[in-house]
Parts: C-alpha cells; structure tokens; sequence
C-alpha cells in the first residue's frame, strides 16, 4: 500500500471515463449514418464498465487483494443498443425505402449529452482524488525538511 | 530503542500509523470515485478512527486496563500496534445505505467531502508530526549551547 496505488485507482477511472466520452462523440457524431458496414444505419454504443484488479507486479496485486480488494475499473466491452431506429419520412433520401421512409440510427441527442455531463463529472472526481493523492505524497515529503 | 523509545514518546508512533490508515482510507475513497459507474460494485469505507481511540489511554482515568508490576511480566503496552492491525481490517460496505434493487448507493458529493476531509486531516498529521521532530531537534540544538 503506497501512494501509487491509489494513483492508479484514479488513473484507470480516468481512463475508462475518457473511453465513455470517445464512445458518446462517436454517438454523436453518427448521429445521422444511414449506412454503416453492416447494412443497416448506426447503431448507439454502450461503454460497459467493471471492477478491475490494479495493474502492477504479483506483490503488488496480493497486497490490493488483501487490503480487501481494492480494485480500479476499465471499460470491459463495448455493446451495441438493440433498440428500436427512428423512422423518419423523407422520400428524397437516398435510403428511402419505397414508402419514402428513412432508418435512422437509435441514437439520442438529449441522453447523449446527459451522459457527456455525467462522464465529465466522474472524470472531474477522479481528477480531484489524484490530486488529493499527489498533495498528500507532497506533504509527507515535508518531513524530510 | 529504550532510548529511542524515550525520546520519540508513544505519539510519534501512533501519528505513524495514523498517517499510513488515512493513506488506505484515501485509497478505498479513490477506488470508489473510478467505480463511480460501476454496476453492482460495493461501496467502501475504512473505519479506523473509533478503534484507534478506544487503545488510547481514557483521559478521565475510568478504563481499567493490565498493569505490570514487574520488569518481567509480559508486555502490555501493544494496545496501539493491536489497534492499528485491527483498524487496518475494518472495512465497511455500503456506506450509503441500498436501493430497492439491492445495489449500494454512491454518493458523489458526500465522497468528495469525504476525500477532502481525509485529505485535510492528513495533512495536519504530517504536520504534528513535523512538529514533534521540530521540537525534539530544537532540544537537541539548544541543549548544546
């Protein structure tokens, strides 16, 4: 147990939290693909999170796991939402079916940006505990004064 | 050490160990900060202060407690260091209660106040105990003159 390991706590959720922020730019700015690889238009992203052991050496992952499990986070996959895409009538689009209806992908605006704000503010949390952490290997190092 | 233990007194070693418990408490808080989006991850806490106080002397004088009469009996005054092993175990889960699904409840702001909290009262220890040195080598100092 040191200052290092509270370090890369905070560092793997700063990690996993910018993941979140890649996968919501991606939403967003596939908010209107029509055509992806697959066929059909682009599907909304879903970061997974879960608990992470602490990177490092065999010791130093026995003494986290001891130390009743202290654990980081990592983004374990990526899905995609299953959900159902907006239909919107456009007949001049390219895509139309022969209705002149138009998929367009399941991915909305406002739960977007309602995540980005969420994952700024974990990412600002964690900021705020590395640099707890950092004052505090600071301070100690005072004593050698 | 008889020396030693003479001239560093029973707090410094106690501040020691209450330097390192704030340090893990720091890194339970940090680890629950990168989980913060974590699906079914359990909120820690470690709970040290209570049992660090009660191996502390009572200043009323009301704790009764073993007393040596005699140069061989065996040791009685580890009651800081068996304090501090057992504080060092005492983690708590679900700090914030459950909600109805049964998951822990992470509080973000009740966290930050608690890692800045943590965090001040770490830096005061750093500076008691810069402190106690300051005035054992001032002793050393003056004394020569």
């Amino acid at each position: 147990m040191d200052f290092f390991t509270s370090m890369s706590i905070s560092a793997s959720g700063l990690s996993a939290q910018r993941t979140r922020m890649n996968i919501i730019s991606m939403n967003l700015s596939n908010m209107h693909t029509t055509r992806t690889s697959s066929g059909e238009p682009y599907r909304r992203k879903i970061p997974i999170f879960s608990t992470a052991p602490l990177k490092g050496s065999f010791g130093n992952r026995l003494e986290a796991s001891l130390a009743r499990k202290l654990s980081g986070v990592r983004v374990t996959k990526i899905v995609e939402d299953g959900s159902d895409f907006r239909v919107i009538y456009d007949p001049s689009h390219p895509d139309a079916d022969k209705f002149g209806y138009v998929k367009m992908p399941n991915v909305n605006l406002m739960r977007e940006m309602v995540n980005m704000l969420t994952a700024k503010r974990s990412y600002e949390a964690n900021i705020t505990a590395l640099n707890a952490t950092k004052n505090m290997a600071l301070k100690s190092l005072e004593l050698l004064k | 050490m008889d020396v030693l233990g003479k001239l560093f007194g029973r707090s410094v070693d106690l501040i020691g160990k209450t330097l390192d418990l704030r340090l893990k408490k720091h890194s339970h808080i940090a680890s629950n900060l990168a989980n913060i989006d974590t699906p079914n991850y359990d909120v820690k806490d470690l709970q040290f202060q209570k049992i660090l106080q009660k191996s502390l002397p009572d200043p009323s004088g009301n704790q009764l407690r073993m007393v040596s009469t005699n140069v061989r009996h065996m040791p009685v005054k580890k009651d800081v260091e068996r304090a501090y092993q057992r504080a060092q175990k005492n983690v708590v889960y679900g700090v914030y209660g459950r909600d109805e699904t049964g998951r822990d409840i992470m509080d973000i702001d009740r966290e930050i106040t608690k890692l800045v909290k943590n965090h001040l009262l770490y830096n005061t220890t750093v500076q008691m105990l810069a402190k106690k040195f300051e005035v054992i080598k001032y002793a050393i100092t003056e004394g020569g003159r």
